[in-house]
């Protein structure tokens, strides 16, 4: 059933019977257009004064503008009265199954996409090393050379140091803070102390706070991710080597930044414990003296 | 230690140096060199701007002593204080 509304407050109600194409039918409309009673516009209720027969759908919207009758033919009404039913249920139902396969279509799709973007957004962040840190130049040696000093903002880094609790090295760093331009190479110490007679193993990470400073702060040499081994009672200074990037000060979460802690973990290394470095981090550079010599305990004064 | 920060992609991950790892000074051969360094920092306020004259020191006396590899000075970010040190005969490159 098609209800338009028509140049009258009140609705009409056009029982229509469309052919199987939907492009042409035939159309009730009631002769009395004004004041039509509310329970004659139910559908059960046809009220065939006129028939109007149009070739297009578009006629139809025109016709219940003005419901002035077009053309007149004969049809039986009780035949038509059942073609209609048929023919509107069929293309009723037609239109629901279309709708829900559209729908179904549409959520498998989404679902695909929702599947599809892991892959795709990886492959994207390698092509364009968005996502990482990529307003930073790769760090290494052509950086170091270029680096410029940003004279407007001096941080102070903060050196703590920690070892794992069965680790009984006495590790603290020599200098509790250093005041440092950005772009500028810095050295800071560590020091740490085997007091047990038996030579142990250690191996360090890092961290630093707060965590937006971390992929700005560029280590060129350190004491970290290698094995380090102390003899007994033996007492060493372990130097870091590192700068702040000078892009620090274009980061907006690090505006009100003026403290970077920089923080060393002890670990021991167990025999057989096989280390896995994290990526990147291949054999050890310029490894030029051996580190796990076997010399007589030097403590120096 | 990773508070107020959202797990997954954006997890603190280590960054290897650029340059490896220093070897132990298990000797003792640089330490004079380390705390005058140190005695620099202290007297400057730990000021790591007034001290790199005796950083680069120190690092010169690891370069000497092997304990580091050899580099120029440019290459460690010390190029302004090597330009000025002409006389000064400068480790030659790897």
């Amino acid at each position: 059933m098609l209800i338009m509304r028509g140049p009258y407050p009140a609705r009409i109600a056009v029982k229509c019977i469309f052919d199987s194409n939907i492009r042409s039918g035939i159309c009730f409309l009631p002769k009395k257009q004004l004041h039509l009673p509310r329970y004659l516009s139910s559908p059960s209720i046809i009220v065939p004064v006129r028939m109007v027969t149009f070739s297009n759908p578009c006629q139809l919207c025109s016709l219940a503008k003005n419901a002035s009758c077009l053309h007149r033919s004969n049809f039986g009404h009780d035949r038509i009265l059942t073609r209609w039913k048929s023919t509107a249920t069929r293309s009723h139902k037609y239109n629901t199954q279309t709708t829900v396969n559209y729908l179904i279509a549409i959520g498998i799709l989404l679902l695909g996409m929702s599947y599809a973007a892991v892959p795709l957004y990886r492959v994207f962040c390698q092509v364009t090393g968005i996502g990482g840190a990529s307003n930073l130049a790769k760090h290494g040696d052509e950086k170091v050379e270029k680096l410029v000093k940003v004279e407007d903002r001096q941080l102070r880094i903060l050196f703590t140091a920690d070892t794992a609790s069965h680790l009984h090295w006495h590790f603290k760093p020599v200098q509790r803070e250093v005041y440092v331009y950005p772009g500028e190479t810095a050295l800071a110490f560590y020091t740490a102390r085997n007091p047990t007679d038996r030579p142990i193993i250690g191996i360090s990470t890092y961290t630093v706070l707060p965590f937006e400073a971390a992929k700005y702060l560029n280590k060129i040499q350190c004491f970290c991710f290698e094995e380090q081994r102390l003899n007994p009672h033996e007492e060493v200074d372990m130097p870091v080597f590192f700068y702040i990037d000078p892009e620090f000060v274009n980061d907006p979460w690090l505006q009100k930044t003026s403290t970077v802690t920089l923080s060393y973990t002890f670990f021991e290394a167990k025999d057989g414990f096989k280390f896995i470095p994290p990526q990147g981090l291949t054999s050890p550079h310029n490894r030029t003296a051996p580190s796990t010599s076997l010399q007589p305990a030097v403590a120096p004064a | 230690m990773s508070q107020a920060v959202f797990s997954g992609s954006k997890a603190f991950k280590p960054k290897p140096p650029d340059k490896g790892s220093f070897p132990l000074d298990h000797e003792g051969e640089c330490k004079i060199n380390m705390e005058s360094y140190m005695k620099c920092l202290s007297d400057n306020k730990y000021d790591n701007s007034k001290c790199r004259l005796e950083a680069k020191d120190y690092l010169d006396c690891r370069m000497r002593n092997e304990l580091m590899a050899k580099e120029p000075w440019t290459k460690l970010g010390y190029g302004d204080i090597a330009a000025n040190a002409a006389p000064e005969a400068a480790p030659s490159a790897k």
